[in-house]
């Protein structure tokens, strides 16, 4: 499940929709901001499934977010927007918010950039998000996974370890005193 | 049990009851917190409770300059009961034109006394701005002028820390016409490594951390090219923000009071200066009473008072500037290496390391979470890997 692979076509359509649709508010409601950035155009960047759903980056000219789609459009409908979902990849757990928008439904995303003018070109924005897909797709070496414990919300981590607040705490104790 | 564990808690237990009722679970709650604001391991948190429920606690001489006691009030006016007590017990704080019991010579004659004592070990904390026009003449203390307070304070302290944006940059004293000729305490102790903690108000746990790093590890925390601790300035507001949704999908309040105003849309086109401000607001929040309790979250757009050339400079409705000068080397780390990122669980712990204390942990956890992300400067250029 953690290989890249091709979204089915429900998958690909709702992609595509998020480029008509990131496109359209683009040239709707941001286009006369400061913060648009007119060398860059929406796109997405390697989309592959994602437990039920499917993950990838998506690059607009005022944001570049990591986006999360659920196969199941009303997965994450219980959330409010700015909701924060911590979600369990091969990298290991990280944080994510709670998007919506009315065409597109409830996502989930995690900022990568905004404003975007630190890439010059769609050239550079398409290469950081490649390398920031890879870094989270991929497991990290043995004692390296980010130290994560959750102690509110916490949603579709199967098989995760308890990282309730005990275990948290209780692993501050150094071991000599469980004796 | 090894000697220094049982040493740490025989400090501990010290500890326990001398603060006005903080039991030892709630102070491990908070060094901990701490530890996870700084982007610490956990396991630092016990090392942090160690260091401040030692005996030796550092001594802190506090100037106030041309200031307006905000700072401090924010200091003080945490909701938790035994915050200002912590923060007071775990410190030595000598002098401090407001909170010290003595007046007039007497006050002078305690600081002068603790400068002796401590020669080069005490930690010089400084809020408010420093007026250096017509030889400083604009803001005196005992007769004497703030400028000569300072050089002589900070010739034989072991740091320095600037509080608030005034001892940072300058802040609200220093824009224009700025009479008084008004500097941040860098500007003026050119020679000695400054630490900033702007903000008008600062949060008071990025500064309690910046102390109890001092204390714990006996340097001080990591620092961006702005002299302002990274564990705290290294994001933009924007990119933490929890408006960040609408601001993505173009949704904008544009009046106050409008409609997307009262649905809690993004606040860019109100002058929000979030895009263009690095501080952990959004984060930690302040006055430890639950979710939404910043600016922003209650409606209000960022101004950027942490920001030198933002805050007190730009007009309050200006639509944010964007720096353009940032290169792609800046592009964030996605991931992070133990010890550096604080973990989502562990940020909410921090921020709501006193809630918890009232069982609002929970609630303040499922909003707030750092992202695990090194600062943007400290980045990998993903163009070379």
């Amino acid at each position: 499940m953690t290989g890249p692979g091709q979204p089915d076509q429900a998958m690909q359509a709702r992609v595509s929709a998020l480029v008509a649709r990131f496109t359209h508010i683009g040239e709707e409601r941001m286009r006369e901001l400061p913060i648009y950035h007119h060398a860059l155009h929406v796109e997405v960047v390697g989309f592959q499934p994602w437990e039920d759903g499917s993950i990838g980056v998506l690059i607009t000219p005022w944001f570049m977010n990591v986006m999360l789609l659920a196969g199941d459009k009303s997965r994450w409908r219980s959330f409010g927007v700015g909701d924060k979902v911590v979600q369990k990849l091969p990298s290991g757990e990280h944080e994510f918010v709670v998007g919506e928008d009315e065409a597109l439904g409830v996502y989930l995303f995690r900022s990568l950039a905004s404003p975007m003018f630190r890439f010059k070109t769609q050239a550079q924005a398409r290469n950081a998000a490649v390398v920031a897909l890879q870094r989270l797709m991929t497991a990290a070496a043995a004692g390296e996974e980010s130290e994560t414990s959750k102690d509110g919300k916490q949603i579709d981590a199967p098989g995760g370890q308890d990282l309730g607040r005990r275990a948290f705490l209780r692993r501050l104790l150094p071991e000599d005193t469980s004796r | 049990m090894s000697q220094s564990t049982k040493q740490s808690y025989a400090g501990l237990d010290g500890y326990e009851g001398s603060l006005g009722g903080v039991t030892r679970r709630e102070f491990l709650k908070f060094c901990t917190g701490i530890a996870a604001t700084m982007g610490l391991p956990a396991g630092m948190g016990m090392r942090i409770a160690e260091a401040a429920a030692s005996p030796q606690r550092p001594p802190v001489i506090w100037l106030s300059a041309q200031e307006c006691t905000g700072c401090t009030e924010s200091l003080l006016r945490s909701t938790h009961p035994t915050l200002e007590q912590l923060i007071l017990d775990a410190i030595s704080l000598d002098y401090h034109e407001t909170l010290c019991a003595g007046a007039g010579h007497q006050a002078e004659a305690a600081k002068k006394a603790s400068m002796e004592a401590n020669k080069g070990k005490y930690v010089l904390v400084v809020d408010g701005s420093i007026p250096t026009k017509d030889g400083g003449i604009y803001c005196k203390i005992a007769g004497r002028t703030v400028l000569e307070h300072l050089h002589e304070t900070a010739e034989h302290a072991a740091a320095i820390i600037a509080i608030g944006s005034c001892a940072s940059w300058g802040g609200i004293p220093s824009s224009g016409p700025n009479p008084t000729g008004a500097k941040g305490v860098s500007k003026i102790l050119t020679d000695r490594p400054i630490v900033n903690i702007p903000g008008c108000p600062p949060n008071p746990y990025n500064f309690l951390a910046t102390v109890l790093h001092f204390l714990t590890f006996n340097r001080l925390p990591e620092l961006d090219n702005k002299a302002r601790p990274k564990f705290a300035y290294n994001r933009l507001i924007h990119e933490n923000c929890e408006r960040r949704p609408h601001f993505d999908a173009g949704r904008f309040a544009v009046e106050f009071g409008d409609d997307g105003h009262r649905k809690g849309w993004c606040l860019y086109k109100l002058g929000c200066k979030g895009p263009e401000t690095y501080a952990n607001c959004p984060a930690i929040l302040f006055g430890d009473v639950g979710p939404g309790a910043w600016p922003v979250g209650t409606g209000a757009p960022c101004f950027g008072c942490t920001e030198e050339g933002v805050g007190f400079t730009k007009a309050i409705h200006a639509l944010s500037e964007l720096k353009t000068v940032t290169p792609p080397v800046t592009y964030p780390r996605i991931t992070e290496d133990k010890g550096q990122g604080v973990s989502a669980g562990a940020a909410a712990l921090a921020a709501g390391i006193v809630g918890a204390a009232a069982g609002a942990a929970v609630v303040v956890a499922s909003k707030i979470g750092k992202t695990s992300d090194a600062p943007p400067k400290a980045g990998p250029d993903p163009e070379q890997e």
